[in-house]
């Protein structure tokens, strides 16, 4: 017995090693990746994304009917789906669901998301009939969320509680894998749904292993106690040596990036942020700090995207052009070195969040980076809240670097509508009518090349303002033992059809 | 004695306030706001200042600080230390759930220090300025200095990544059944980590008071009677200079309990101590002042214990 100290037997589970402590497992309050990694097992929504980002359905038999006024979305859902207590998964369950994020004091974390439906109709068992206050296409990707819970268990709940409810903890779902065990802080086990509508899963279920930390989970990798994690990029290399493991890699729509306060003296004038483009290292700052993994960003639309559009405005590294820039902007170099205009010199602060290594470090890259131009760039690292609420959120800052997750349907407004209540993200205070007409334009629409269209122009005119520098497009690795086969990693979705994997010890 | 400990035991409430008001404070005061785990940022503004509004009064947020203060106190005064904010689970089972294996984990861990400590101490003793007192002073200031994560970091990369010896974090594999050997081989590395500046500490407790036992006059007493110098040490010398550590006993059970926070997040131990470091990050208020008050509770008995048992064992103390 204590010969095999070390290796857990795999015995057909997938072991997935995380730093996520899950908080809840009810899919209508859960908030953190978690959560969302464990319900994404349990759970299924009536639409998904398949491997190249097309929506498709899942529980629904065909895609959404929607009406001529665009005002309602209409899809029906196939008979026969159950729940893993054996009861059937009907239309009432969906409009149960969707009610209780709608209800304000249930204070789900996804109540902003269906703030356009105005209500829910369930003529039959199998059909749901959203009936929308205004056109709002950005709605559809909310149903390829595994949001529905079983309304026979939680009607039960007390809806400002949910989360104290007994299945938010021992959730039934209607997903491939069925909920076995949770010892918190420790690990959760799921176990292969026999009657999942898209068949049972070939793995004899999965082990979500818990670790207080990444470095944890590598070394639960390397030691072959796990089979499954994700890996950062400082650590891919070391991965890559092992025998017994392989890494996948993939681009997600995660990227980092400079905003500039353009109600400040320094960055009203494009000519100084298209300079600040020009000064940037990105492919020193991608090799350096990145190791190399991931991409050089030119904006804010990750090129695996659907609506991506390449024929924008670059800003290959060039010193000469960023200095005739500042120069035509008025920015003329002064006596000790650093650039004056009107008597003000420029001297700006880079404001960082802290705990981040790689920002940490990328932005006295950029301050050294753009010393050669005249700029005195001061990094100035603070603790994440305090960044947001005492500097960034209300206006107190020069500039900032930090990263962003945008979504796979196209829509950004939240980073670039000028209206604060749209463009809730638009943290840089940048202001453009066309950029606002394009976005509420394409909300109005369900045609994806209608769509397609705006989100192109979008591009054009973002990558001429640039009211924000894009550094670098963060790439994603998923690192598997061998023994785990069929693993299948796309670029913006990550690891796709667990339940179809095989574990061969 | 009876009437000491009341007197200790009423002298201990005002302290334990002073403790809660300061922790309740400190705690407010820190950088953080919990309302913005209820609201995704992206939409904060979207959402309208009801809605925040709602959550803020959902939370209890909605009050000045010190009416918060007193509505938690009364609560805690019938029992009732709340409910997680994220969690929505009351702190107390929250924390009932984790206190076991945080409190397994600390006796193992004293248990190694006192096993390794006491014979270690005592040949430093008796083997005065020898090569077995530098090199078991030196392993014990090397003890006292190591910083615990670090310390961890390396049990775990020899045992378990260069050896494969040992498990790397956990505290079963076993989750149907209870089996010792399971637990046996999780525990050994962190409780050695928790253990360590205890046992650092402790064998230079021991090496001190037997240095100055044995130089008493009833030693040298003892030993012209002619008794062997195994029942000098062990019967006359020993049980004088364990005073020192039986008090050093109480003082350790706070000790071990907050070293057990780092030592825990280390090990994945699913214990009261990483609960607590996740309760500050998420500035999640009640878990953490439940949290805080078992620790200062348990650091006020212990001090108790530490002062009684020194009455205990040494008939010299009296308390009246």
């Amino acid at each position: 017995m204590w010969s095999c100290f070390c290796k857990t037997k795999s015995n057909g589970y997938i072991r997935w090693a995380t730093f996520s402590d899950p908080k809840t497992l009810c899919p209508i309050m859960s908030d953190d990746s978690g959560s969302s990694d464990v319900i994404g097992m349990l759970f299924t929504g009536p639409y998904k994304y398949d491997k190249k980002t097309n929506m498709v359905p899942d529980m629904a038999t065909a895609m959404p009917e929607i009406s001529k006024d665009n005002l309602t979305i209409k899809f029906k859902i196939k008979p026969g789906i159950k729940w893993h207590d054996g009861v059937e998964l009907t239309s009432a369950d969906i409009k149960f669901s969707y009610d209780l994020i709608r209800d304000p004091q249930v204070l789900s974390p996804r109540y902003a998301d269906f703030m356009s439906i105005k209500n829910i109709e369930t003529p039959d068992k199998y059909t749901v009939i959203i009936n929308l206050k205004e056109v709002d296409s950005a709605f559809l990707d909310n149903l390829t969320n595994p949001y529905i819970i079983p309304k026979h268990i939680w009607e039960k709940a007390d809806k400002t509680k949910l989360k104290e409810f007994e299945a938010a903890r021992k959730p039934i779902g209607n997903g491939p894998y069925m909920f076995k065990e949770w010892k918190k802080s420790e690990r959760i086990e799921v176990v292969p749904f026999k009657d999942y509508y898209d068949g049972a899963p070939k793995n004899s279920g999965v082990i979500y292993d818990i670790t207080p930390s990444t470095a944890t989970a590598l070394v639960k990798m390397e030691t072959q106690e796990d089979n499954m994690t994700q890996v950062p990029e400082s650590d891919v290399a070391r991965m890559k040596t092992k025998p017994f493991l392989t890494v996948k890699p993939y681009t997600s729509t995660t990227f980092d990036y400079i905003v500039y306060n353009i109600k400040s003296p320094f960055f009203s004038d494009k000519r100084v942020r298209q300079a600040f483009t020009y000064a940037i290292n990105k492919e020193a700052i991608l090799k350096g700090i990145y190791k190399g993994i991931g991409q050089v960003a030119e904006g804010s639309y990750v090129p695996a995207l659907w609506c991506y559009n390449p024929n924008v405005k670059k800003y290959p590294y060039d010193l000469a052009k960023a200095k005739a820039l500042l120069d035509e902007a008025g920015w003329k170099v002064g006596p000790d070195g650093i650039r004056v205009k009107n008597g003000k010199k420029f001297e700006v602060k880079i404001l960082t969040n802290q705990g981040n290594k790689m920002r940490e470090k990328a932005v006295v890259l950029v301050q050294n980076q753009l010393k050669p131009l005249g700029i005195k760039v001061e990094p100035r690292i603070l603790d994440w809240n305090t960044m947001w609420s005492n500097y960034i959120d209300i206006g107190k800052f020069d500039l900032y670097y930090s990263g962003f997750i945008t979504g796979i349907t196209g829509d950004q407004t939240v980073m670039f509508h000028s209206d604060k209540t749209i463009g809730s993200f638009n943290r840089g205070r940048y202001v453009n009518p066309r950029i606002d007409e394009l976005y509420t334009l394409a909300k109005k629409t369900f045609d994806k090349n209608q769509q397609k269209k705006y989100f192109f122009e979008a591009q054009q005119i973002i990558a001429e303002d640039q009211p924000m520098t894009f550094i670098v497009y963060r790439g994603r690795n998923w690192t598997f033992n061998k023994e785990v086969t069929g693993t299948e990693v796309y670029n913006l979705l990550g690891f796709m059809n667990m339940d179809k994997w095989v574990v061969t010890k | 004695m009876l009437k000491y400990t009341l007197k200790r035991i009423l002298q201990a409430i005002p302290l334990l306030i002073i403790i809660s008001i300061l922790t309740y404070l400190i705690i407010n005061l820190a950088p953080g706001d919990p309302t913005a785990f209820f609201i995704n940022p992206e939409k904060a503004s979207r959402l309208g200042p009801d809605y925040v509004a709602n959550i803020k009064h959902h939370l209890g947020l909605d009050q000045p600080l010190h009416i918060r203060y007193f509505k938690w106190l009364g609560n805690v005064l019938r029992g009732d230390f709340g409910e997680s904010f994220f969690e929505q689970r009351s702190v107390m089972s929250i924390l009932w759930e984790a206190l076991p294996n945080t409190i397994i984990l600390s006796l193992v861990a004293e248990l190694i220090a006192l096993i390794v400590a006491i014979p270690a101490g005592i040949i430093c003793a008796l083997k005065r300025n020898s090569i077995w007192d530098y090199i078991f002073s030196t392993i014990s200031f090397i003890g006292m200095s190591l910083p615990t994560f670090w310390f961890g970091l390396m049990l775990i990369l020899v045992f378990s990544l260069k050896l494969g010896w040992l498990p790397t974090a956990g505290m079963r594999d076993n989750f149907d059944a209870f089996v010792f050997t399971d637990r046996l081989r999780h525990i050994i590395l962190p409780a050695i980590v928790l253990g360590m500046g205890g046992m650092a500490a402790n064998m230079r407790y021991m090496r001190g008071a037997m240095l100055e036992v044995i130089r008493q006059d009833y030693i040298r007493t003892a030993r012209s009677k002619g008794l062997s110098e195994k029942v000098v040490i062990v019967k006359h010398a020993l049980r004088n200079a364990l005073i020192p550590i039986v008090t050093m006993f109480g003082f350790s059970i706070p000790a071990l309990f907050s070293g057990a926070a780092i030592t825990e997040t280390i090990f994945a131990w699913p214990g009261v101590g990483r609960i607590a470091i996740e309760a500050v990050f998420s500035n999640d208020y009640p878990l953490v002042m439940g949290n805080f008050m078992i620790i200062a509770v348990m650091t006020v008995v212990g001090s108790l214990v530490a002062d009684l048992l020194y009455a205990v064992v040494d008939p010299r103390i009296k308390y009246e």
